[in-house]
């Protein structure tokens, strides 16, 4: 089975944060979670981490509604950083939001592998790992 | 005998002729009672115009006859719109669109157009008339059912996120609480709980608080003076809100009073100034401006602060969702906004805004 090194979490829930950060780790599959409130937080902490290949993650799951910097400010900025970024890193959305409008918006983004309707179980988590 | 004869035939064509002419009369007169007719010559310039063109218009005759007709030009329509047209016309064939004009006193008006070509004998036009039905009420329907249905709409993507959300984490929850094995794991889910029941129980009530407005609608109007509103509102204010020093200064000269229900311009108010006073900046004292205008017969309130403003590129369209923060605010809450726009809009009004981050923020209150 793949093992990720190393994924963001971008979301403001603390509920979910827990609930995600437990639900990954029983997974098994993922050696370090990183926690961020909103999209500010990540993209700061990636401008810090750009030479640092062991701190850049593998995966990103990106929330899209979030105070300061929502998931689209964070795509956008993160679309600026990309050039400089040495590796491939896989964005899942992971977002409550069944608004047609963001999901087309979403998949029109090439940087984002796939758009995921919460609430997000134990084998969601499995499948989104296994599907690297 | 042939004088005779030539004599019997011009009353014959005479005869004829004043039945032709009385019809004319008679079509004319129905024309100009249930339509708007004008003529203009090839250049647009009007050369003849009815009653019902001078009633919609708010222009006399003298104000038109000889003037272009985009006298009553909108700008609704780009210039391709009239391009086309034009170009219809000018090679001899009918117009038929609707076309959104302006009156004299700056109010707008929907007319249905036919535009004729009156043709020379070489099939060129001379002269061009038009036919035109207001439609202005229908149009207004139009938006109206228009908007309506985007609220609907916006409004069932808000229910769904807002409830969705905490949803999927009870649900999730519950789940896990199912496959704990350990009493202290137990406690520690359970701990869990609350934060989104919670949330589940305000984002109910901030849903039944702005439904409500659609079933008091028969609410009783009452001439309101924005400066005694505005006093009341003071006083309702949170004491901590207003520890703060603060300048409130207001001008509701130009439009001292408003009729409407008093609930709902008090509720306005308060939103919008416990949003000022919730968001001022923590580097300068906080001003807050507020004053009452009239533009195009509608009433509005403006009000403007020098808070912490929002990012309207990234923000803007979202600014009256629900439960929408943009500050990462300890209490904020993001409902007032929604439910101001929802009252606003079921009354019939708009709300806008203008701001920019780190300058501060204007709301629009058109009622």
């Amino acid at each position: 089975m793949t093992t990720v090194e190393s994924l963001y979490l971008i979301d403001d829930d603390d509920t979910f944060q827990f609930l995600a950060q437990r639900t990954i780790a029983e997974t098994k599959v993922v050696k370090l979670i990183k926690i961020f409130s909103n999209g500010k937080e990540a993209i700061d902490f990636l401008g810090y981490a750009i030479d640092n290949f062991e701190q850049l993650p593998e995966v990103i799951f990106l929330d899209l509604s979030m105070p300061i910097m929502d998931g689209w400010g964070f795509l956008e900025n993160f679309l600026l950083l990309k050039p400089k970024i040495g590796k491939k890193i896989f964005i899942y959305i992971l977002s409550s939001s069944i608004n047609p409008t963001d999901i087309e918006r979403a998949q029109a983004i090439n940087d984002v592998t796939d758009y995921v309707v919460k609430p997000i179980t134990k084998d969601k988590f499995l499948a989104l790992i296994k599907s690297l | 005998m042939n004088v005779i004869n030539n004599q019997s035939n011009k009353i014959e064509l005479f005869k004829y002729l004043e039945g032709v002419f009385s019809d004319l009369e008679q079509q004319k007169i129905a024309l100009d009672k249930s339509a708007i007719v004008a003529i203009t010559n090839t250049k647009g310039d009007i050369t003849y115009i009815n009653d019902k063109f001078c009633e919609i218009s708010k222009y006399n005759e003298q104000e038109l006859i000889g003037r272009n007709h985009r006298i009553v030009n909108s700008g609704f329509h780009p210039p391709e719109f009239f391009i086309a047209l034009w170009k219809t016309i000018s090679a001899g064939n009918i117009w038929q669109g609707e076309i959104k004009n302006r009156a004299k006193d700056g109010s707008y008006y929907w007319v249905s157009t036919t535009i004729v070509p009156y043709l020379d004998d070489k099939q060129k036009p001379y002269q061009y008339v038009s036919i035109r039905f207001d439609i202005t009420k229908q149009k207004q329907q139009e938006e109206d059912l228009k908007n309506r249905t985007q609220q609907l709409e916006d409004f069932c993507f808000i229910i769904s996120h807002n409830l969705r959300s905490p949803l999927s984490n009870l649900l999730i929850l519950t789940s896990m609480l199912e496959a704990s094995e350990t009493f202290e794991d137990q406690k520690l889910l359970i701990s869990k709980l609350s934060k989104p029941i919670n949330t589940l129980n305000e984002t109910f009530s901030e849903l039944v608080e702005s439904l409500q407005v659609k079933r008091d609608l028969q609410i009783e109007k009452e001439e309101l003076s924005f400066e005694a509103c505005l006093l009341d509102v003071m006083q309702m204010l949170s004491l901590d809100l207003m520890e703060t020093e603060f300048e409130l200064t207001h001008d509701f000269n130009n439009t001292t009073s408003i009729t409407y229900p008093k609930k709902y311009l008090v509720s306005y108010m308060h939103n919008l100034l416990s949003n000022a006073f919730r968001y001022r900046s923590p580097d300068r004292k906080l001003t807050i401006k507020i004053s009452s205008y009239t533009s195009n017969e509608k009433t509005y309130l403006k009000v403007s602060d020098n808070g912490l403003g929002i990012d309207m590129k990234n923000h803007g369209s979202k600014l009256f969702g629900l439960r929408k923060t943009f500050h990462g605010h300890p209490d904020a809450k993001g409902f007032g906004l929604f439910i101001t726009k929802t009252q606003i809009e079921t009354l019939g009004g708009k709300i806008t805004a203008e701001s920019e981050f780190g300058k501060g923020t204007t709301f629009y209150i058109q009622f």
